[in-house]
């Protein structure tokens, strides 16, 4: 418990090292709580618990790593946070306009049938890729974005997420599924269009 | 499933919903009873699929390499 025995030196990440991650450690929390002061508060958060708990860092990992672990949890604090605050509609919200919508006719088929992306794991070792990726997850609306993260990013299962949200399974599949439908249609546009 | 031919929407409600819990007999059969007939809808089955492989490896990229964001 006692923090203030740990002498510097054994610590293996020093503060100022901690503050480099900042930058980015903001914009990973920013993409999945689309808020900015939660966001800020969340890598504060993060710091605080890195430096108190530096000696608790392996070294096995890279500090970004374990950086990026602590950080999922105070992401996750904060939407906890912010979704008891809000109405239990939550899920209903959504100023979307659903462009993937016009991807389907009045009989529910697709109008234009949907790509072939030839082999896409080649995009997953190009950073374009991921930066492409980023741009499409920063195009959802905000709780569709949220619940999004919560089930890919946190790994979170929709039980969990429909508990700590308090939006019903039937919303939290909707939203998961626009948010999915939305994504592969940007990645289609934005990235293996470019292919076409 | 009242009707045993699922449309191409319905048949993607079903894929996304895939991802999130196991289905009932009765609606993992009439996937994959449309999946066999479409193209497109496999396509998108396998591009849901590459998404949450992707999410994935977007926190590794960005977690795993220090530095690699010049800021």
């Amino acid at each position: 418990m006692d923090m203030a025995n740990a002498t510097e030196s054994s610590n293996q990440v020093r503060v100022h090292e901690l503050d480099e991650h900042r930058a980015s450690l903001f914009k990973f929390a920013l993409l999945q709580l689309r808020d900015e002061a939660q966001a800020e508060d969340a890598v504060q958060e993060t710091l605080l618990a890195a430096m108190q708990g530096a000696e608790g860092f392996s070294g096995k990992s890279s500090v970004r790593t374990w950086l990026t672990g602590i950080l999922k949890h105070k992401i996750l604090d904060q939407l906890r946070k912010s979704s008891r605050e809000r109405l239990p509609d939550v899920g209903y919200d959504e100023d979307c306009s659903d462009d993937f919508e016009a991807s389907f006719d009045e009989h529910g088929s697709y109008v234009e049938k949907p790509a072939e992306w030839g082999s896409p794991d080649a995009a997953l070792s190009q950073k374009k890729f991921f930066e492409v990726l980023e741009r499409c997850m920063e195009g959802l609306p905000k709780n569709t974005a949220r619940v999004f993260a919560m089930r890919e990013i946190m790994g979170l299962d929709t039980h969990e997420i429909c508990n700590e949200t308090g939006i019903s399974a039937t919303n939290c599949g909707v939203l998961l599924y626009r948010a999915r439908m939305a994504l592969r249609l940007c990645l289609d546009q934005r990235w293996f269009g470019g292919n076409r | 499933m009242s009707n045993l031919m699922l449309t191409c929407k319905e048949a993607s409600r079903l894929i996304s919903e895939e991802l999130d819990r196991k289905p009932g007999v009765a609606q993992w059969l009439a996937l994959r009873m449309h999946l066999s007939l479409c193209e497109g809808c496999r396509r998108v089955n396998m591009q849901l699929q590459f998404l949450r492989l992707a999410m994935l490896q977007w926190l590794d990229a960005r977690s795993d390499k220090d530095g690699a964001d010049r800021n």
